[in-house]
């Protein structure tokens, strides 16, 4: 995804504009020149400044590129977005149910689905998302003693 | 260096376990830089999740060596399939397929792998030779003379490394802002950390790196997951044969190259793909037979070869002396240095005198264990290349969620790893350098507290950082290294 340079400059300098305005809130020692804000504040001055000549320098590229956004070619093609895109969903499913789920399942749902977008056939996905997560789970959480989740599993695991 | 230190250092390094991890990594190491997309960074950071739990000496160990052995692996699909294994390769990887066409395949990478070998060597030895008599030199370093080197450093993060500087800027900007989230600043205030407790400690760096270095890698790679494989060459024979002769025809372009390389690795934020790059560049330049290259000659792959791993050695000075990466690799190994309690900076040299030397040692033993292991990879290159691409990917990234929980044993950790890695494709794609970010981010928290440590000890004056000798010295420098290239751009545009 190619954003033009209008475009990326203006991001950077709404972000610097922000981040400017919330450092005022920042607490001053008293008695002292230098308190949390100031580097904070440099920096954000920095990426206006920085994000308006980007702006501007795209404004000026000619026939208008500095102000789209484009796609690559791949993007046209919907099985090859859906591939791409199922990289930070399953990290995003990970991230939201493994305390509920623990990580054997989470961990072997989402790699399934990995699996299967990937186009790796039905069987052998199945037997990589089992086998690789648990062979993980010896490395990390028996080996290395990793506090991995168990969620769902731990009534099973530690039936009390 | 006193003979005590020395066996102590041998001790260290020759002890089963850590000759157990150096054996181990080197494997791994090849194998992710044997496989196009997989970049020896990426191999450091997947590595950081199983040191954990390694004493500081086998942790350092198994980076040194996965990180050499990758930048040689990276030449051998350049040489058989025209795809470059690591950035590092890119620079010829036109030029060693152009030499496998034409039935010399062994020369290409017999050529990457002795000379890999060769650059490496002097990397170390430079390495050696520099970094004890740099710490002596910075053990008289006030905050004034680090607020100068790292802000020298961040520079040469942008005006060297990146080739749009403005873009550069950008990049490093976005990695100091990160670098000011936590409780860490003279007010002991909570910035940017959106009540997480998680960030109170500051942007923990290792599932930053990780997202930035191996989650952007698999999204890009992620878009062809499936490309047609086959080897231009499906014999290979003895590689070691001939290299006597190339290293007696070429020796300056040997030195030249592992020279450039050391520097290069040794200039923050630039590493092996650049001093690759810069120095193919230089061999065609300075060569008796420019016309040649790119037709499949060999003189550019001995230079440039001998100068990507001649700049992984090199990016350890600055890290171990002074702590601030010289490569995006030494960016992760200071995360790594800090958590081990090896915290990087001249008094590293005086306290543990052992384990710095235990570091040279492992360079030389990676180097020299590349030629039978680099070998054995070259050999085995075509079941590599049956490992489906689509099967790996997956198995990467739940390597990745570990990697990012187990710092923290928390799903912010994977967040953070997740949002970044997002972040650095983004970046990527619209050309903006990733390198300077990551440099903003290790030394943003030292930058402002030499800053603020020297303004209180000044009382609020700001011409004490110009009043020490070495301080003034680094002012200057940092001054002209802004001001001479703008004059020099004024100079040119005037008579136009």
């Amino acid at each position: 995804m190619k954003i033009g340079d209008t475009i990326l400059g203006a991001l950077f300098a709404f972000l610097g504009a922000i981040v400017l305005w919330h450092v005022r809130t920042f607490p001053v020692i008293p008695g002292q020149k230098f308190g949390a804000a100031l580097f904070p504040g440099v920096i954000a001055a920095g990426l206006l400044v920085c994000g308006i000549l980007l702006s501007v320098r795209g404004l000026r590229q000619a026939g208008g590129g500095g102000r789209s956004i484009a796609f690559d070619d791949w993007a046209r093609d919907p099985v090859v977005v859906v591939r791409f895109l199922s990289v930070p969903a399953g990290l995003l499913f990970y991230i939201l149910t493994s305390d509920f789920l623990g990580f054997h399942i989470a961990a072997s749902v989402t790699m399934l689905g990995w699996l299967l977008i990937f186009g790796v056939r039905l069987l052998p996905a199945v037997a990589l998302a089992i086998g690789f997560p648990a062979l993980m789970h010896l490395a990390f959480y028996k080996v290395l003693r990793v506090p991995l989740p168990w969620g769902l599993l731990e009534k099973v695991v530690f039936p009390s | 260096m006193t003979p005590e230190i020395l066996s102590q250092a041998f001790n260290l390094v020759f002890d089963p376990y850590v000759l157990w991890v150096v054996a181990g990594s080197a494997l791994f190491g090849l194998f992710v830089g044997a496989i196009p997309g997989l970049t020896a960074t990426m191999a450091t950071a997947l590595l950081v999740p199983a040191t954990f739990f390694m004493p500081p000496i086998p942790a350092i160990a198994s980076m040194v060596t996965a990180t050499a052995m990758a930048i040689f692996a990276g030449d051998i699909p350049s040489c058989l399939l025209r795809m470059p294994g690591t950035p590092a390769s890119a620079a010829y990887t036109d030029e060693a397929y152009a030499l496998t066409k034409k039935g010399q395949g062994e020369l290409a990478l017999g050529a990457g792998l002795v000379f890999s070998v060769i650059g490496g060597l002097f990397g170390t030895f430079i390495l050696i030779l520099c970094a004890p008599v740099l710490a002596e030199f910075a053990l008289r370093f006030s905050s004034f003379e680090y607020f100068w080197l790292t802000l020298l450093g961040l520079s040469c993060a942008v005006f060297i490394a990146s080739g749009d500087k403005l873009k550069g800027v950008i990049s490093l900007l976005i990695g100091l802002l990160v670098a000011t989230v936590g409780l860490d600043n003279p007010a002991g205030h909570p910035r940017f950390t959106f009540g997480l407790p998680e960030l109170m400690g500051g942007a923990e760096l290792i599932p930053i790196m990780v997202g930035m270095f191996a989650v952007s890698e698999v999204m890009r790679s992620s878009i062809s997951v499936a490309a047609p494989l086959e080897t231009a060459q499906k014999a290979i024979g003895n590689v070691f044969s001939g290299m006597w002769g190339l290293l007696k025809k070429y020796p300056l372009q040997t030195l030249r190259g592992s020279v450039l390389g050391t520097l290069v690795g040794a200039l923050p934020g630039a590493g092996a793909d650049i001093a690759a790059w810069m120095s193919y560049a230089m061999s065609k330049k300075l060569s008796k037979e420019p016309e040649k290259f790119g037709t499949g000659h060999i003189e550019g792959i001995v230079e440039s070869g001998a100068a990507n791993n001649s700049a992984l050695a090199g990016a350890w000075i600055p890290a171990m002396v002074f702590g601030i990466p010289g490569d995006s690799i030494t960016a992760i190994v200071i995360g790594v240095l800090y958590m081990k309690n090896l915290n990087p900076g001249p008094t590293l040299f005086v306290n543990n005198a052992a384990s710095v030397y235990a570091v040279f040692l492992l360079f030389i033993v990676a180097n020299l264990l590349m030629l039978p292991f680099g070998w054995a990879a070259i050999k085995s290159f075509k079941q590599v290349l049956r490992l489906p691409r689509k099967a790996l990917l997956p198995c990467i990234l739940v390597f990745c969620i570990l990697g990012a929980f187990a710092i923290n044993n928390s799903v912010v950790g994977i967040a953070m790893m997740l949002g970044f890695g997002i972040l650095a494709w983004l970046m990527e794609e619209n050309g903006i350098p990733v390198a300077p970010a990551i440099l903003g981010m290790v030394l943003g928290t030292l930058l402002e507290e030499h800053f603020i440590t020297s303004m209180i000890k000044s009382d609020g004056n700001p011409l004490a950082f110009f009043d020490r000798p070495i301080s003034g010295t680094l002012a200057a420098t940092m001054i002209l290294l802004i001001v001479i290239p703008t004059l020099a751009r004024l100079l040119r545009k005037r008579p136009a």
